[in-house]
């Protein structure tokens, strides 16, 4: 008898090249649901529940000292730099406003890098006429050998993730009208879900879910409802003055055994003028929970009803589970500009506990023609920062803004096309006198366990992990290694730039990397000129 | 279609040299001489830009105020707002007030002097917002019109909205 080699060869090789692929062809759901186990990083926050927590030991307290970087990415931009990287399959995937990159997590050699140009109009905005463009990009998110981020131009654009080559675009926000999606999307079944962001120009916010396959809107919840919708008798007074806000400016977290997403809404427009909008402005300033699939509202909880000092509410994670009175619950945290860390039972609803991270004072003043001196300002309380959960010692390490000011009602209100909407004026307080706070709380009783003061306001994301230790950075432009029990810096380098967005650890070919971002801010943060980096810290 | 005679920018500098002169040091007096020729160049040309088109719809008032008041609203103008702005509106720290920059953000015929007046009254100057009076805010707002080309007129800018939103702020046309 005589078989012929050929088919068999051909088979073989079939089946080789089928595996090829499925290898790049990740991740796929059950690795992202199961992402917080992962040690390296599959999404903005880690894991759906936004816990920031990574189960590696190698650096430790013993050890911390001796962290040096061992590599720089230069992504040659100088505009504002605030993304959470991806880490998947050794490659490290960061953006900023117009590119996206792929870099090796171990020794930032370039995969690809693919440059956006801008097809639609972009905005523009002077806030004191620093900042030029308010769009930044807060990440991208990786599936299925794909990574899907937004642009500048109000885009949802997909690359391959091992090549960068451009799948699909999809023109999905106006951007010229300050539609801007600067959050991280999410992916979650065959979804993108993003949403717009900064209120102060008339936007009505929403947050919507969008095809993976081609960008295609599938659903899409409304943060303003329009007449006749649910929450629109919260919104009485001048028909004819515009009313909006609402904005949606980071990525929200996900259940995946209830498939709900849990989403932080901005605040009510006109800012500082409430007269135009009585009632509490629903669903402004809280946290409103969807069905992921369908956008449908499930329930909601708002913290900061009628709010008159621009305090978004911006944190819905980390989700976590503890025990309380001797009984296991879930729950989310809570947090926004009004610098309130809240904890909120998801079965039940009800709010668990509340401690301030920040100064507050005055905050039931409202804004008057001559000026209210109240804490938080605009600025913060928590910005777009979440907490990190440590479930090895239950404790939850929040970032928070400390610095006043003043606030004004102006005389009249008034709409102006390209102009900020508020209805008065905000003042901070001195840069000098601005500060922050890097703050450990018991996770089930809200019982500050230990605080760090920062000389600026802390805005960078907080990692902990399984070894008990804090990686987070500072508007200085320090890293910074905390224990995470005592509070106590067990390492430091100055990255020659802010430190406003993601820091994360993760393992590549079996040793342990911690990836620092540094770059501009907007200018109301007061912080020199910066270029967009990342540094790869390793101990020896 | 009337058109303002130049005389009235050159005045208007002759006298914003001498007060830089009297104040200060020799950056003063560059500065001063440095305006005085810029503008001696510009009154040439000042006919042309100084023409306010007359609006074909009559509820449009002509965009006009006086040179006492835009005289008031330099010196306003460069203790409030030239650190950032410039003196020539040119843009330091912060965006041109002049210039093409000025023609797309406020010259587009959607935008009136009353809104320029409510956006510098309530937001600025930067970091101490809303603290001159409205008095002082019109005032400068002449100035910037006058640095923009708009002609002066016999009639100061009034402080009554209902006037100051009549007032369509119309591109210059070289």
């Amino acid at each position: 008898m005589h078989f012929s080699i050929v088919p068999f060869a051909l088979l073989i090789a079939v089946v080789l090249a089928q595996r090829q692929a499925c290898a790049a062809m990740g991740p796929t759901q059950a690795e992202l649901d199961a992402a917080g186990e992962s040690v390296e990083w599959l999404l903005p926050n880690h894991d759906y529940a936004g816990q920031r927590f990574v189960d590696l030991k190698q650096i430790r307290r013993d050890n911390a000292a001796q962290l040096r970087p061992i590599c720089i990415y230069q992504a040659g931009d100088v505009r504002g730099f605030q993304p959470n990287p991806l880490v998947y399959k050794g490659l490290l995937y960061i953006t900023t406003v117009t590119s996206t990159m792929a870099i090796d997590a171990a020794t930032c050699a370039v995969r690809w890098r693919h440059d956006w140009r801008p097809k639609a109009k972009e905005a523009e905005v002077r806030i004191g006429g620093i900042v030029r463009n308010p769009f930044r990009s807060r990440g991208a998110a990786l599936k299925d050998g794909m990574i899907v981020r937004s642009t500048s131009d109000g885009h949802l654009i997909a690359l391959d993730a091992e090549t960068g080559k451009e799948l699909w675009e999809r023109l999905v926000a106006n951007a010229e009208k300050y539609e801007l999606m600067i959050m991280a999307p999410l992916i979650y079944d065959d979804l993108v879900i993003t949403g717009i962001g900064i209120s102060e120009f008339g936007i009505k916010g929403w947050i919507g879910g969008f095809r993976l396959a081609d960008g295609e809107p599938v659903w899409r919840f409304n943060t303003v409802p329009d007449e006749g919708q649910p929450g629109a008798d919260t919104w009485k007074g001048a028909e004819d003055k515009p009313r909006g806000g609402g904005g949606i400016w980071v990525t929200p977290s996900l259940d995946t055994a209830k498939g709900s997403l849990y989403v932080a809404v901005g605040n009510p427009v006109p800012d500082f003028f409430g007269g135009v909008r009585m009632g509490k402005n629903l669903y402004t300033a809280a946290m409103i929970v969807l069905d992921a699939k369908s956008g449908e509202l499930q329930w909601f909880r708002q913290v900061v009803p009628h709010d008159l000092h621009d305090w978004d509410l911006t944190i819905t994670n980390p989700l976590y589970s503890a025990v309380i009175a001797g009984t296991r619950r879930s729950l989310v945290s809570v947090a926004g500009k009004d610098g309130i860390l809240r904890a909120v039972d998801r079965e039940s609803h009800e709010q668990i506990y509340e401690v301030p991270l920040t100064t507050i004072s005055n905050a039931d003043a409202e804004p008057t023609i001559e000026g209210a001196h109240t804490c938080p300002g605009v600025l913060g309380g928590f910005e777009w920062s979440s907490p990190s959960y440590n479930p090895t010692s239950n404790i939850l390490v929040a970032p928070t803004v400390d610095w006043c000011g003043v606030f004004r009602k102006a005389d009249e209100l008034r709409y102006v096309s390209g102009q900020l909407y508020m209805g008065g004026s905000y003042t901070y307080d001195p840069v000098e006198v601005s500060r922050g706070w890097l703050t450990a709380v018991n996770a089930s009783t809200g019982a500050i366990v230990w605080k760090y003061q920062s000389k600026r306001p802390m805005l960078a994301s907080v990692t902990t992990t399984s070894a008990n230790l804090v990686f987070t950075g500072e508007l200085s432009g320090d890293f910074v290694v905390l224990d995470a029990n005592q509070g106590d810096v067990l390492y430091r380098f100055n990255t020659g730039g802010p430190v406003t967005a993601g820091v994360i650890t993760y393992a590549a070919n079996g040793k342990q990397y911690v990836g620092v971002t540094s770059g501009a801010t907007a200018g109301f943060w007061r912080t020199p000129p910066a270029s967009s980096i990342l540094i790869i810290f390793a101990l020896p | 279609m009337k058109v303002k005679l130049s005389m009235a920018p050159v005045a208007l500098l002759l006298r914003g040299a001498l007060h830089h002169l009297k104040k200060c040091d020799v950056r003063g007096i560059l500065v001063a001489r440095d305006v005085l020729s810029t503008l001696a160049l510009a009154s040439f040309v000042y006919p042309a830009l100084s023409v306010s088109a007359h609006s074909e719809n009559s509820e449009n008032e002509m965009t006009v105020y006086s040179e006492e008041q835009a005289s008031r609203g330099r010196d306003l103008y460069a203790e409030h707002c030239a650190s950032c702005h410039g003196m020539m509106l040119e843009g330091q720290s912060s965006l041109p007030l002049s210039g093409a920059t000025f023609q797309a953000r406020w010259a587009d015929e959607k935008h009136s002097v009353g809104d320029l007046f409510y956006i510098v009254r309530t937001l600025m100057p930067y970091g101490q917002p809303a603290t001159l009076s409205k008095r002082e805010y019109i005032d400068i707002i002449a100035y910037v019109l006058m640095m923009n080309g708009y002609s002066s007129g016999d009639r100061a800018l009034p402080l009554d909205p209902a006037v100051l939103d009549r007032m369509t702020i119309k591109p210059q046309r070289p």
